[in-house]
């Protein structure tokens, strides 16, 4: 069992997958609470765009999705601040035309190839030393983050209006975690890809909900359940030449279902 | 003594709806006022403007001698809002982390919290009397249970004046009832309170100033001198002063009872 762990390749995939999917979980329990969570999946939307147009232009597409992703969070914040559309229309707004510029971008460039569907579906196995640095840059930058903002991002999390007169800067703060949300969307593409980076930020977070637990320990339990869904992941994906980044979002759909299960158990006995 | 609060020429637009006009006065060390009006009236407008959430249009708002814009000490001001922003019963978070946010206003650049805020903490929830409840999660407790965490939460920096915004929505009139109670012991204690009410009903003994808003200021002083208008005598509230009027609960036979269906 631990001899894949010999493989330099190995080495790669678990050490950016277990960072990623520890920053995605953490950040993933704020943005459920506060209703984001779909925003992800805007932001990995913006991604392509900024991934198309990096590959067309040869820059490395890790920073034409970084720089997309970045300059459309903003822009999502722009027009919701500017015009009378509610956050989800903002997010679709920008979201949607990256995404066409993307597929404009590769109809250009004729067509789809290999690279493109490696940043649409993940290549955790393939990851190059480079991309591994930066995953793991933008992880540690999210983590960091969390941490020295915690007590202000539960606040608001938990009540923005009643925080406000504590004097914490919320309109700053809902800015630093669509950033974060960018960040970590990127640094997600090699290890579950674009299509599925938002499942990491979602699932382990609904799933550590379930288990009704004070807000430190939600957090740790949505790391654990991830970390936990990415090593079995690689490890069956290995086994069984399975999709890494399918095995990974299916292992947390059932951690979900067992903590549903746990639920109903714990209910049950209590009734008892 | 300087007054704590002092509300001079306060207007208000939203766009161009005017929501309060021409608002003045203040408050002093040790008053409980009771704000009251219908709906629309303004009343959670100026409560924003106290808590410096909005600037006003027109006029000024001091407190404690300063000007509000220039006014940092939010720890001197506690509030306790009808609802938490995004709280529903399955939010994973304990009593304690909810308080000790409370403690946050007191802080400038790193906001970590220190041991002495966890014994703030604990100090503002045995004045609440929840101490038992430090680390159960805050969805397993009943809705008066929550409002008085939501008390300790605005406590832990010893404010000098509570603002509360219809703060027992939804709760059973027994659970008002003590609620209110602690609210007269922390008066007691030193502190000025603003309550936001429909109906001072069950804040009546205690209230001892009145603030009836509708965009203006209808009325301001002490509750007496608000029954004792012609406009106001037939008031619920004001029968418990002016008659030594009680409900009979179930069913009280006095005429505005039975007309609003106080009892």
């Amino acid at each position: 069992m631990l001899e894949i762990l010999e493989y330099a390749f190995m080495q790669k995939a678990f050490i950016t997958g277990i960072v990623i999917a520890i920053a995605c979980s953490l950040l993933g329990v704020f943005l459920v609470l506060r209703r984001y969570a779909l925003i992800g999946d805007g932001i990995a939307h913006i991604s392509f765009g900024g991934v198309a147009t990096g590959l067309l232009f040869n820059i490395t597409p890790f920073f034409g999705a970084l720089i997309f992703s970045l300059i459309g969070s903003l822009g999502i914040l722009n027009i919701k601040a500017k015009t009378n559309l509610y956050g989800d229309s903002a997010i679709g707004i920008v979201s949607h035309s990256s995404l066409g510029i993307g597929i404009f971008i590769l109809s250009v460039a004729n067509g789809f190839n290999i690279d493109i569907l490696s940043f649409l579906f993940g290549s955790i196995l393939a990851i190059k030393q480079s991309e591994m640095v930066l995953s793991i840059v933008l992880a540690v930058i999210v983590i960091a983050v969390i941490y020295f903002f915690y007590n202000e991002l539960f606040s608001i999390t938990f009540d923005e209006n009643t925080s406000k007169t504590f004097g914490i800067k919320t309109g700053f703060l809902n800015t630093l975690l669509i950033v974060l949300t960018a960040l970590t969307i990127v640094g997600s593409m090699r290890v579950v890809g674009l299509m599925l980076a938002s499942s990491l930020i979602i699932l382990p977070a609904a799933s550590a909900l379930q288990l009704r637990l004070s807000f430190k320990k939600t957090l740790f339990a949505s790391a654990i359940i991830a970390v936990l869904s990415v090593i079995l992941g690689l490890y069956l994906a290995y086994m069984f030449d399975f999709a890494v980044s399918g095995t990974i979002v299916l292992l947390n759909t059932i951690m979900f279902i067992l903590t549903q299960i746990y639920k109903k158990v714990k209910s049950m006995l209590i009734k008892k | 003594m300087g007054n704590l609060v002092e509300i001079k020429n306060i207007s208000f637009n939203f766009g161009s709806t005017e929501v309060l006009s021409k608002i003045n006065f203040s408050i002093s060390k040790g008053d409980f006022v009771g704000l009251i009006g219908p709906n629309g009236s303004g009343k959670t407008t100026l409560i924003k403007l106290l808590l410096g959430l909005y600037k006003p249009q027109k006029g000024s708002i001091k407190i404690n001698g300063k000007d509000i814009s220039e006014f940092s000490d939010w720890g001197k001001i506690g509030y306790v809002p009808q609802k938490a922003t995004n709280f529903s019963d399955t939010f994973p978070a304990s009593v304690q982390e909810i308080v000790l946010t409370g403690s946050l206003s007191n802080k400038r650049f790193l906001k970590k919290y220190t041991s002495k805020d966890y014994d703030l903490a604990l100090e503002a929830l045995k004045k609440v009397e929840m101490q038992d409840f430090l680390n159960r999660r805050i969805g397993e407790l009943s809705g008066g249970q929550q409002q008085r965490v939501f008390i300790a939460r605005a406590l832990i920096t010893n404010p000098e004046i509570l603002i509360l915004d219809e703060p027992t929505t939804g709760v059973d009139q027994e659970t008002q009832t003590k609620f209110y109670d602690l609210l007269h012991t922390l008066n007691k204690e030193g502190i000025s309170i603003i309550i936001v009410s429909h109906d001072l009903q069950r804040v009546t003994k205690y209230v001892t100033k009145v603030a009836s808003l509708n965009k203006k200021l209808d009325f301001y002083g002490s509750h007496k001198e608000f029954c004792s208008h012609p406009d106001h005598d037939n008031e619920h509230h004001c029968l418990i002063i002016k008659k030594g009027h009680e409900c009979k609960e179930p069913k009280c036979d006095e005429p505005a009872c039975m007309k609003e269906k106080k009892c």
